[in-house]
């Protein structure tokens, strides 16, 4: 669809977003690189005003039109913070700056926080990548992108800010079946409304080789063990709860073409029967069933075409936005997040140019957390090590607590950080 | 980095305590990889931040309720509503809410205040009209009243626009919303809703709004229709 150079219409997945946000659930993200130096936030916010220029889909502010909202560029540039230890906090829209995403340093840690109509974490991740790559150079060090990165010198693409769900949307395909509501972790809210973050770094070949010992993938075999860590913490003897349902994002680029740095992925919603005597083993097989059936190209054309065809519906495009949003809240309060307990979204293994890796030691991935899901986990293994960050509004770890000692059980080294443990 | 003995992990941590099971840590060594430390940020104890303002929203939503409880209750006791002031009171109530909070406190774009400011005196005006019917005012609303605020509130943004050109982009929806809004007193005029004889603010409403949206439309045609394709597509 042609669209004038300095606006773009809110791609299918991005239009929900600004609808249910507000000061509690910010649909913010976070992606993470840990350098190898105590960050400079001067040659770091060099290398923030060279990016954004690099991603015109980023460098952008929110608009209300009558019917949808709509993204318009702006010609300001991003500054560059100090991480805050509230993490994920909404963005404000309406302030001066009005960006979509924030960029922030902590020692050696430099973070991008994502507004989720903006991008998913594979978009996040390109971006993240092609700013560490310019504040490398502006440091001096000579690095090259090796094809890996879109830095300033690769030339800008059409594609990249294609609506991908439009491109794939082919009604033949039928639509997704309605989710079942599935049970919300129970705890003592935090007073303020602070996340909590834990950090659980291992080894990322000893956990692979863990799945392959059971003949699955590594996905799988945390999505259960998620599942049954949930299961023991809170469910267990009690027969009357709602299922526990995982929501699984998927990267829809990787079952069909696309170049796209905006929305481009769905979700599956994965659940399990068990009992307090289900053996490992069993969740185990249950997951990777569903993930197998529901991993294919036909059964994720079905969840685009369940969102497309809301979105042409011209009875619906043609109510005004203060309807449209004041619906869609009422959609997400009943069916937005109460139909997982918590997602589980897993980056996989995310690749640097040989000439970056040595100055950056760590890439981790955090999700916010909405006003009805308690808990979310975000994994990604980058130079050897898969990190699994656990972000929650409640006070309590126990899930944190039985998923690390499973796996120490299993005789992985763990390594546990949080974002509490001065406090304790 | 420090060893959790009950869960079997490593923690890295300048806390005493497992941030997992809240058991003492042992210092240790030979710790696996990573420079003890300062990993995130730490969250400080809770604030519990008051609801404060919120407070006083709620004080004021209840005496709201309130005094429209107690109006109508006096106004059915003493002439069972014969003349019902009490519902201008009701009505009233609401219009005070939306200058307060929405108008004078609102954060958003002014021009978009102005307009909502607009329909909403235009509501209270017609209330207050209803309320005097039969009486010699009868008719004053939509005559005069509904007039000349059009005029007055796309005279205003128009200001506005010209003072923060600047931020045009973000006035223009207002400004053609408003200017079409004062549209409507021909409607009134041709319905014959307004006191017979006298058209002339209708008239004048409408030849303003015609001349705003002809001004638009000729000062700053393209940049101006680029503004309205995006903020009315569909
Ligand atoms: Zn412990």
């Amino acid at each position: 669809m042609a669209q004038p150079e300095n606006w773009y219409r809110l791609d299918n997945a991005a239009k929900i977003y600004p609808a249910i946000s507000n000061k509690r659930r910010g649909s913010v993200f976070r992606v993470s690189v840990t350098l190898r130096d105590m960050v400079d936030a001067e040659a770091l916010q060099r290398a923030a005003d060279v990016v954004v220029q690099r991603f015109p889909t980023m460098a952008v502010r929110l608009h209300k039109g009558l019917f949808w909202y709509y993204f318009e560029n702006t010609q300001a540039s991003p500054r560059v913070q100090r991480e805050r230890p509230w993490l994920c906090q909404p963005m404000d829209h309406s302030g001066d700056e009005g960006f979509l995403f924030r960029i922030s340093y902590h020692q050696r840690r430099v973070n991008v926080e994502m507004f989720h109509s903006l991008t998913d974490g594979t978009g996040a991740l390109v971006f993240l990548k092609a700013l560490v790559f310019h504040y490398l150079r502006e440091q001096g060090h000579a690095v090259s992108s090796e094809g890996d990165v879109l830095d300033k010198d690769r030339p800008f693409s059409i594609e990249e800010v294609e609506d991908s769900f439009l491109t794939h949307y082919d009604p033949k395909n039928g639509q997704r079946a309605q989710e079942e509501l599935a049970y919300q972790l129970r705890g003592t809210p935090d007073g303020d409304g602070r996340l909590r973050l834990t950090s659980v770094g291992m080894d990322s070949a000893r956990a692979v080789q863990l799945s392959r010992d059971k003949g699955c993938t590594l996905g799988e075999y945390l999505t259960a063990l998620l599942m049954q860590s949930i299961y023991l913490a809170q469910v267990a003897g009690r027969p009357n709860a709602l299922p526990i349902r995982i929501s699984v994002p998927v990267n829809l680029r990787r079952f069909f073409r696309s170049r796209t740095l905006r929305n481009f992925s769905s979700y599956l919603n994965i659940g399990a029967q068990m009992t307090p005597d289900t053996p490992f083993d069993d969740i185990l097989e249950q997951v990777r069933r569903q993930m197998r059936e529901g991993l294919t190209q036909q059964n994720l054309a079905r969840g685009i075409n369940a969102n497309i065809q809301a979105e042409r519906n011209l009875f619906l495009r043609a109510t005004p936005l203060v309807i449209k949003n004041v619906a869609l809240r009422m959609a997400y309060r009943l069916y937005g997040e109460r139909v997982f307990t918590c997602a589980f979204s897993n980056l996989g293994q995310v690749t640097l140019p040989q000439s970056m890796q040595p100055y950056v030691t760590r890439i981790e991935v955090v999700l916010g957390l909405g006003d009805i899901n308690r808990l979310n986990v975000a994994a990604c293994s980058y130079g050897g090590r898969l990190v699994i960050n656990f972000t929650r509004s409640i006070t309590e770890p126990d899930v944190e607590k039985l998923f690390c000692r499973a796996l120490a059980q299993q005789g992985l080294q763990v390594t546990v950080q949080s974002n509490e443990g001065g406090a304790l | 980095m420090k060893r959790c003995r009950q869960c079997d992990v490593w923690v890295d941590s300048d806390g005493a305590k497992c941030p997992l099971c809240y058991a003492d840590l042992e210092c240790a060594q030979d710790g696996a990889g990573g420079a003890p430390g300062e990993t995130y940020p730490q969250l400080g104890p809770a604030q519990h931040n008051g609801p404060g303002y919120h407070v006083v929203s709620r004080i004021f939503l209840f005496l709201s309720l309130l005094a429209a409880a107690v109006s109508l209750s006096v106004n059915f006791l003493v002439d069972r509503m014969h003349t019902p002031w009490s519902l201008l009171v009701v009505g009233g109530i609401p219009f005070v809410w939306l200058l307060v909070r929405y108008v004078i406190m609102g954060k958003v774009n002014i021009a978009r205040r102005l307009m909502t400011q607009l329909l909403g005196s235009a509501g209270f005006v017609l209330l207050l009209e209803w309320f005097l019917r039969g009486s010699i005012y009868q008719g004053w609303a939509l005559t005069y009243a509904i007039p000349f605020m059009n005029v007055a509130a796309t005279l205003a943004i128009t200001m506005i626009l010209c003072v923060r050109y600047l931020r045009w982009t973000a006035y223009t929806l207002y400004q053609f919303l408003t200017a079409l809004l004062g549209l409507l007193p021909l409607l009134f005029w041709l319905m014959g809703w307004i006191t017979p004889g006298i058209w002339w603010p209708s008239l004048a409403s409408a030849f303003y709004s015609l001349a705003t949206l002809a001004g638009m439309f000729i000062f700053v045609d393209r940049k101006y229709k680029n503004e309205l394709i995006r903020r009315f597509h569909l």
